[in-house]
């Protein structure tokens, strides 16, 4: 048993971020505005927050629009609830943008925005827009300091698919890597039992990519509208897969065991660079709606911020611990076959 | 194995443009997705990851009753 810690380790940190995953709060945010369009002259709207405290805050509750590097504030405010307020803007009939971002600051929430707002309604854009009076006080604490998670428009509470559906492509990719080093043990040693470490390896790895397929397309599907986008960074993992399918095909095919298991032990290191190449090179030459596509990786602090981290990571290596522990099962019974046919 | 893989990618595969049809008019399932700041899409991705282990943990199973099946 004192080799089986890591084992309980790995439940407990997926225990771990489950619990946190579910329980720590998203950050405040605005979720919509409505009407969405300002047109010249006075229109008033109403914003709806996402766990924001607007109503404990009013005392230091400021709003404003930001148009270009133009400020309007309302010149009417009224705050309904917590997560309602209805304020009122006075537009002049030339801006420097089309858009408005909305932002609101107050002790209790720091500052929240949302870009791009409002859209303009038959107002001139121009290069000399007539400029508002400056009207905004001293801000109130930018950083409220919960642990709490980023609260992103369109992605809201799914924020948090980033602890279970990232986790195991990192797991796959673990397990690949895994398969790749029991394949060139098996070229280096010829023993019948890396061949087939080498192919387990895979094998559960291929179970961890189907959930990553599996949960990043029910994810794409509330977030992007769609089950599946033709994006690089999603092609790529198909054809990762694939890959890696051709691969058992491969073992399969070939009657005689020993030339099976030396051709699968070849293809198998191809497999390995292929798939990083496909899974990780090549989506990021290109733009993408995925995150960690077009240059940068998915850690920006926007994607995966510190708070996120501390959950992250253990996640991370929570599930690869999962998945070599089910890799070590199928090793076991691997080696209790290979035992009988050789009695 | 592979075998049943390949099945379960081809089912999964025709299967999934045929929900993504049926809940184009907004139904039931689809509108709880979108309720609350969408947080019974994180429920279903973390169902999802569970049933997929359930099912290639079951499938793990039985490849090793098979062989005690055999040792016996």
């Amino acid at each position: 048993m004192a080799k089986q810690w890591w084992k309980f380790l790995s439940a407990l940190l997926i225990l771990f971020t489950l619990a946190l995953g579910f329980r720590a709060p998203l950050a405040p945010g605005i979720v919509s505005v409505s009407p969405d369009m300002l047109s010249y002259g006075a229109t008033s709207v109403a914003i709806l927050g996402y766990n924001t405290k607007f109503k404990s805050a009013e005392s230091s509750l400021q709003v404003w629009l930001a148009n270009s590097d133009l400020v309007y504030c309302p010149y009417e405010l009224v705050v309904v609830d917590e997560t309602h307020i209805r304020a009122s803007f006075s537009i002049a009939d030339e801006i420097g943008d089309s858009f408005f971002d909305l932002y609101i600051n107050s002790d209790a929430d720091g500052t929240i925005m949302l870009p791009a707002a409002f859209m303009q309604n038959g107002i001139n854009v121009g290069l000399s827009p007539i400029r508002p009076q400056p009207c905004l006080k001293p801000l109130a604490a930018t950083e409220t300091g919960a642990f709490n998670y980023p609260n992103q428009s369109i992605l809201n509470e799914t924020i948090r698919n980033i602890l279970f559906h990232v986790p195991s492509w990192f797991a796959m990719i673990f397990l690949m890597l895994a398969s790749l080093v029991s394949s060139i043990r098996y070229l280096s040693g010829n023993k019948a039992m890396d061949d087939l470490a080498a192919a387990n390896a895979a094998h559960v790895g291929l179970a961890f990519a189907i959930v990553g397929l599996a949960t990043g397309s029910l994810w794409a599907r509330f977030t992007w509208g769609a089950w599946w986008v033709s994006d690089p960074r999603l092609n790529g993992a198909a054809i990762g897969v694939l890959i890696y399918l051709a691969y058992f095909v491969l073992r399969s095919s070939v009657g005689d065991e020993e030339k099976a298991a030396r051709l699968g032990a070849v293809y198998n290191i191809f497999a390995f660079f292929m798939m990083i190449l496909f899974v990780m090179v090549l989506p990021r030459l290109t733009d993408s709606l995925h995150p960690g596509v077009g240059g940068n990786p998915a850690f920006s602090k926007y994607d995966l911020d510190d708070n996120l981290r501390v959950v992250f990571y253990p996640a991370v290596i929570g599930w690869i611990g999962m998945g070599m522990w089910i890799l070590q099962i199928r090793n076991r019974i691997s080696k209790l076959k290979l035992n009988k046919i050789l009695r | 194995m592979t075998k049943h893989l390949m099945v379960f990618i081809v089912v999964v595969a025709s299967i999934l443009p045929q929900i993504g049809l049926a809940q184009t008019g907004n139904s039931w399932l689809e509108n709880t997705m979108y309720e609350s700041g969408k947080i019974n899409v994180v429920i279903g991705v973390v169902v999802l990851m569970f049933l997929i282990l359930l099912v290639y943990l079951i499938s793990i199973d039985r490849k090793l009753k098979r062989l005690e099946k055999d040792d016996k």
